[in-house]
């Protein structure tokens, strides 16, 4: 088995002393296990050793040994992970003991991208922060095959041949690209099971999750009509989770304990779970995925028109927070059953919010401090083509009506959107997307962007003004009675 | 200067609670003309162990200070004849102090060294030499710890 790897963050009050003993004691004490550790040492010296992403990435365990705390954007690096947080006077008394248990100890991180106030509680555990961690490991295949995709549809779209394998027939390069292309969105299924059911039970469960999925998903070996999709990726990757995490509790004694994760959890696992699906939980599962399909696919103008609404309601709510990314994961996870309609939603609306803060920030400087004014460039550049993350500055400022704003223009946005069936295939580099084949039919696309930015721009200026000048005359009543009395 | 040299070093404090050991280290440390006010540093002391003990078990304590107050980053050792009651992780009274001193605009020379100490000091062998051997041996120890 590959050791466990560990990374750890120190630090203390002063900052000269226990940072380093703390680090001291962990390296020294993981090493005696025969694990690799890096710990980072936030002294007052400043950051040593500081953990690369890889290094975090790798690791199978976050200790962050504080004593004087974390600051949320410095902890974002640990999302997904499973993290040990403890005082670091605690971390320095139980060094010994610290690595026992340690699963039972860790929580899974998972950094809340955004706080709107005090109202939103970060998601630190739980399914979501599981489902997310599959989702993430999901991406790469989507991106990279949905990349591939296109470039595959764009060649058959300037006139080369599209000819597929056959006896005798020697296929044509798009048809290969495009096939490549097709492997990613057939693989994001299991490979978002199989990381979802990882985050709960560890590495055991990776690999009975990653072929039960792909078995409930293949319609070829069940027989059934419709896979399972992301249905069967989520049903799966919880259940086995779950159950390998209880598993690996079972005692065995000493001469089978060593073969307990490796070996017999696998393949029990692996026979229980497959047996239950291919009979019960596969057929099951994709009977209801195929209502869902088709019930999407022949889903009447009106609902089409609410559910483009809610979706580009929630997306545009909280900028990557947790309603977003309900509304997004569902999105998202449509795109392995080859409905393309909804992902298009997130690709319009999500440009939004941050770039009509941007432009807002132009047209009406003076609702706007010094700083959004200054930040409004990168806001724009980077909401149009990376992440809606830019726009939470401007929302905490003026929480009500920037986001009542970005809320309503999102809703109405995302119902245009999905009644001129824009389709996204898979994430991309934002307002480019059409022109790398990502998004189409492009006219509608930019058509859309324009009506959201064009509406979001307005309601965000009328808001806006109108919540300054309440405040204002709330200022000027205080005033009123402070001078009265 | 050197941060540690056989005049930093009181194998005999008399003090027998914590607030009387702080005041001794603070007074050596005044006697030797690395802090500007002795009763600063004990204040600052007294603050640091509010955070949290410094006493990390087997009956040895850091009780450490970084202010503008300190001149130069230094390190004072001292033994006391009595146990001293310090709420230390581990309960036991402690008898062993090895105290860091840091100026706030401290270099990062100095505080890379201080670092290197720490880092011994959850090593037994160091920590039975502090607890146990004479003078002239703790001297070299901490001193190899810092070169």
């Amino acid at each position: 088995m590959a050791e466990t790897k560990i990374v750890a963050v120190t630090n203390c009050p002063a900052g000269i002393a226990h940072t380093y003993m703390v680090a001291e004691a962990i390296e020294e004490k993981a090493k005696s296990l025969g694990y690799e550790v890096h710990v980072e040492t936030q002294g007052a010296s400043g950051i040593e050793n500081k953990l690369t992403p890889d290094q975090i990435a790798a690791a199978n365990y976050v200790i962050l040994a504080l004593g004087k705390g974390m600051t949320d954007e410095d902890k974002q690096r640990f999302n997904g992970k499973k993290v040990v947080e403890l005082p670091v006077s605690e971390a320095l008394k139980e060094v010994d003991t610290l690595f026992d248990d340690i699963d039972d100890k860790a929580k899974v991180f998972t950094a809340s991208k955004v706080k709107l106030g005090s109202e939103q509680d970060a998601v630190t555990d739980g399914v979501m922060s599981y489902l997310m961690a599959g989702v993430s490991a999901a991406l790469p295949f989507v991106i990279g095959g949905g990349l591939l995709i296109a470039i595959g549809s764009m060649m058959v779209q300037f006139g080369m041949p599209n000819t597929a394998l056959a006896k005798g027939v020697t296929p044509s390069l798009a048809w290969v690209i495009t096939s490549i292309g097709n492997l990613g969105f057939q693989f994001m299924i299991p490979i978002m099971g199989a990381y979802i059911a990882f985050a709960i039970g560890d590495k055991p469960a990776f690999a009975p999750a990653f072929l039960v999925t792909y078995l409930a998903n293949d319609t070829d070996l069940l027989g059934t009509q419709s896979g399972a999709g992301f249905l069967g990726a989520i049903v799966v990757g919880l259940s086995i989770g779950y159950f390998v995490k209880y598993f690996k509790k079972v005692k065995l004694g000493k001469n089978f304990q060593s073969i307990l994760g490796f070996m017999i959890i696998p393949f029990v696992t692996l026979l229980v779970f497959g047996l239950l699906t291919y009979y019960l939980l596969g057929p099951f599962m994709g009977w209801i995925m195929s209502i869902l399909l088709v019930f999407l696919k022949n889903i009447p103008t009106s609902m089409k028109l609410v559910g483009g609404f809610l979706v580009g309601c929630m997306l545009a709510f909280d900028m990557g927070g947790p309603i977003n990314k309900t509304a997004w994961f569902f999105s998202f996870s449509l795109l392995s059953s080859g409905v393309y309609n909804w992902y298009g939603i997130v690709g319009v609306v999500t440009l939004l919010p941050p770039m009509a803060a941007a432009i807002a920030t132009w047209i009406k400087p003076s609702l706007f401090s010094k700083q959004e004014r200054a930040a409004s460039w990168s806001a724009f550049i980077v909401g149009m083509t990376v992440a809606t993350e830019p726009a939470i500055p401007y929302a905490l400022a003026a929480p009500l009506p920037m986001i009542a704003a970005n809320t309503l223009a999102g809703g109405i946005t995302g119902a245009i959107t999905i009644m001129l069936n824009v389709e996204r295939m898979a994430p991309g580099i934002g307002i480019f997307d059409p022109l790398i084949g990502l998004e189409k039919p492009w006219y509608w696309f930019y058509l859309c962007v324009a009506i959201g930015l064009f509406l979001n721009v307005f309601f965000i200026i009328t808001f806006k003004s109108a919540w300054l000048k309440r405040r204002e005359k709330k200022e000027q009543a205080k005033l009123a009675q402070v001078e009265n009395h | 200067m050197a941060m540690f040299e056989i005049s930093h070093m009181n194998m005999t404090l008399t003090g027998t609670t914590q607030d009387e050991i702080l005041k001794d280290l603070a007074h050596l440390a005044k006697s030797l003309d690395l802090v500007t006010d002795e009763a600063e540093l004990v204040n600052d002391y007294h603050e640091r162990e509010k955070e949290s003990t410094t006493g990390f078990g087997n009956g040895v304590a850091i009780p450490h200070a970084k202010s503008n107050n300190v001149k130069t980053a230094t390190i004072l050792f001292g033994r006391s004849q009595a146990a001293i009651e310090w709420d230390s992780l581990d309960g036991k009274p402690v008898n062993t102090f090895i105290s860091l001193l840091v100026p706030a605009d401290a270099g990062d020379v100095h505080l890379k060294l201080l670092a290197s100490l720490s880092r011994k000091l959850v090593h037994k062998d160091f920590v039975e030499i502090l607890k146990t051997g004479d003078q002239q041996a703790v001297l070299n120890a901490i001193n190899e710890a810092i070169s």
